[in-house]
């Protein structure tokens, strides 16, 4: 277990909180790609396509920093 | 502005004294500086004033007291004293419920959560329905259960029975807030409502009225420039609904007037409509005759119908509504009855008369506003609720079902400590921005930044400002360093609503008491279930969008001519009254972003729907009534062409019978409610055919 908390200006941050950000910022980049190629027009539902993968790259970050 | 004339004001700016130029600016900036910065210290005192009295009565959670005042202080006076009183109403009905709630489910968590997610539902159900205060009411009742719920469940779900002390001491605490902020503003303000809204009516007043002038005057192609200019109008009248709300806030005396002012935004809109029929006939007779008959009206107009002057700063004034308002009672009075040769004659003084009669419904309300002197207005008309479209209401209840159902079972299964917290966030955010459209995402999500700002500002209060303070006085100037700057924020334009909800919930992070308590894990888990519930929220309104613009434009239309085909068929089962009120409302829900021409459409089944209301009331020979059934049942089947043929056919044969005749078969005024229907018919066919746009 790698999981410890974080000394953010002497408030201790839970680690789950950095990695939302972090994994939020890799959608954004995910999302960028995307409409480049304009692959979300090829799903029914673009913003619960988005939600899910980021549900997907945060499931994978936790696990990965877990392993 | 010719090369000349800008040489000269740019020699006359420079020739200016240094010290005049920067007198000048500084007043200007003065002028816009001063209102919101007392604004920001009248927020400070009200929340400080709650803050008071709920820590001297020994309130549990005193900061309710402080955030419901700082929730109902708002930059206009109107607005924030009208705001109170449906907050007191919304918070009494949703503790209520709650208490209803937790006694129909004491030892059951699945059906009180679920009951719980059910009551939101219902309240932003109705909040999606009313509009302006009355929705946020509705929203009130819907989180306020959630806030007293948040409060009674255990760690994981379940209420621990002590409903009714903790909605008890809550609506306490939040009446405390209402009444201190209604005091601090009411002391300090005296308000501009009155004042706006009658500047408002009377600029509107002024550009239909010339306008309307205007139009008599033209002829030919020129008229069908005047359209834009209408329906344009048509949007500003709707857009006076809120700063009527405000008027009734400031002043008890125009609340019990209330119908007077609403029956002159009825007037504008029905001036509005006998303004396009007019329009409508002049642009189908030939050029000449056009011009005749409109000079035959004009003669009878006088020049007066505009404001009497305009005042110093280019505003017009109007110096006595109620004497202009019975010159023009009179002048529509000689319209009426004047002696006319044909039916279309007859239609444009009739109109003319309808026009008229709007613009003193209009002079009605400026009376009540400049004069204090009010006519009575039937309140049956304008009390009614009349639903323009049940569908976003629908998908409104839904959503606000779905979110607080998923963070229940987010709450129970990650057995979140905080979770009841995030439910009361996720709550107030999604029943309060539902209502607000395709806006409401936006909103949502300037909400959570907002919230977001407020946690990090409340950190630096609690942890490096509120420790070295002891006194009440010294947790004040500690207090107004943030709601001072933040009021100011709230009150000029950029983002508003985001410094609104920076300031709404600064106090339930930062939960003020007797006792402070410096711990940072709790302060950390209480700001991050906030933000996470408002972050929720805007997702929710991501995933589940409101209806589009357009499609909700869309709907409004097949909804209006569905109800006009359905009025064709039986129209001995509507009142005039109804279909009115039926399409006012269904012009109010067009969305801003709705094309002109949908306007105007609407505007036309208005007045189609109401002449075909007054002719079901003409006795007509056997023969002639079926003609006239026949023209009604293709209107019903979308066949504009058969039915403007049918009711050209019956003016054909009711003008045959009237030769030679003393009396006339028929009133001129009813065939000119034939020939009404037949232009506007013709004008909008795709509309009515087919409703949709070309």
């Amino acid at each position: 277990m790698k999981f410890v908390e974080v000394d953010l200006f002497g408030v201790y941050v839970a680690p789950i909180s950095l990695l939302l950000i972090a994994a939020w910022l890799v959608v954004i980049v995910l999302q960028r790609a995307a409409a480049r190629f304009h692959l979300l027009d090829l799903v029914w539902h673009p913003a619960l396509f988005v939600c899910s993968v980021y549900m997907i790259v945060l499931s994978s970050i936790v696990l990965a920093i877990a392993g | 502005m010719t090369m000349a004339n800008a040489l000269r004001s740019a020699d006359r700016t420079l020739g200016q004294p240094v010290a005049d130029r920067w007198w000048e600016a500084l007043g200007r900036a003065a002028g816009f500086a001063v209102p919101t910065l007392l604004f920001g210290l009248r927020l400070w005192a009200s929340v400080c004033l709650a803050l008071y009295v709920a820590f001297w009565l020994q309130l549990d959670n005193a900061y309710w007291a402080g955030t419901s005042a700082a929730l109902v202080c708002q930059p206009r006076l109107g607005a924030s004293l009208r705001k109170g009183w449906f907050r007191m109403v919304g918070t009494v009905i949703g503790a209520i419920a709650i208490v209803v709630l937790t006694a129909i489910f004491p030892q059951n968590r699945v059906g009180f959560l679920v009951g719980l997610a059910l009551w939101g539902a219902i309240c932003t159900f109705i909040a999606s329905l009313v509009r302006n205060f009355g929705s946020y009411a509705a929203a009130l009742a819907g989180y306020t259960a959630a806030i007293i719920a948040s409060d009674e469940l255990g760690a994981s779900g379940g209420a621990n029975g002590q409903a009714f002390t903790i909605a008890v001491i809550r609506v306490s605490e939040i009446w405390i807030g209402i009444v201190c902020a209604g005091i601090v503003l009411a002391g300090t303000d005296f308000g501009h409502a009155r004042r706006r809204l009658a500047a408002l009516l009377i600029k509107l007043y002024a550009e239909i009225a010339d306008g309307f002038a205007t139009t008599l005057k033209l002829s030919g192609s020129a008229l069908s420039d005047m359209q834009p200019a209408r329906r344009e109008l048509v949007r500003q009248v709707i857009a006076l609904d809120p700063v009527i709300d405000e008027v009734i806030g400031e002043s008890s005396s125009l609340r019990l007037h209330s119908p007077v002012l609403k029956g002159a935004v009825g007037g504008l809109i029905a001036a509005l409509a006998e303004w396009r029929s007019i329009t409508a006939r002049l642009i189908r007779l030939p050029e000449d005759e056009a011009r005749r008959q409109a000079d035959t009206v004009l003669r009878n107009l006088s020049e007066d119908l505009r404001p009497a002057a305009e005042s110093e700063n280019g505003t017009p004034s109007l110096a006595d509504p109620i004497g202009m308002r019975r010159h023009m009672e009179a002048v529509g009075q000689d319209l009426t009855d004047m002696q006319v040769e044909g039916p279309s004659l007859r239609l444009i003084a009739d109109k003319t008369a309808g026009v008229l009669a709007g613009l003193c419904r209009v002079l009605d309300g400026l009376a009540l506003l400049v004069a204090a002197r009010s006519r009575s207005e039937s309140r049956d008309t304008w009390m009614k609720l009349r639903v323009a479209d049940w569908l976003p209401a629908y998908v409104n209840a839904g959503r606000a079902f779905v979110t607080i159902c998923a963070v229940e079972l987010f709450w129970i299964v990650t057995a979140w400590p905080n979770g009841a917290q995030a439910i009361t966030f996720a709550a107030v955010s999604v029943f309060l921005f539902a209502p607000q459209a395709d806006e409401a995402y936006t909103r949502a999500l300037g909400f959570a930044v907002g919230v977001g700002i407020g946690a990090v500002c409340a950190g630096i209060i609690a942890f490096a400002g509120l420790p070295s303070v002891e006194t009440f006085a010294g947790f004040s100037i500690v207090m107004g360093l943030f709601l001072v700057p933040a009021g100011i924020l709230m009150a000029q334009p950029w983002r508003a609503s985001m410094f609104a909800a920076m300031v709404g919930n600064f106090l339930p992070i930062l939960a003020p008491a007797n006792q402070m308590n410096y711990n940072t894990i709790q302060f950390y888990n209480t700001a991050l279930a906030i933000v996470g519930g408002c972050g929720i929220a805007a997702l929710s309104f991501r995933l589940l969008p409101s209806l589009s613009p357009a499609l909700r434009a869309r709907r409004l239309m097949a909804l209006t001519l569905r109800d006009l085909r359905r009025l064709a068929l039986n129209p001995e089962k509507w009142r005039r009254n109804d279909w009115e009120g039926r399409m006012h409302a269904r012009l109010a829900a067009l969305p801003d972003q709705a094309k002109p021409l949908q306007r105007a459409q609407l505007l036309a089944a208005l007045s189609v729907g109401a002449e075909i209301i007054a002719l079901r009331s003409v006795r007509l020979q056997r023969r002639l009534e079926l003609i006239l059934a026949l023209a009604f049942d293709a209107i019903a089947r979308g066949d504009s062409q058969v039915a403007i043929a049918r009711l050209s056919t019956l003016d054909q044969r009711l003008a045959l019978l009237d030769e030679g005749r003393p009396e006339p078969a028929l009133d001129l005024r009813e065939r000119s409610r034939i020939l009404a229907i037949c232009d506007a018919l013709a004008r909008h066919r795709e509309f009515f055919d087919e409703g949709g746009l070309p």
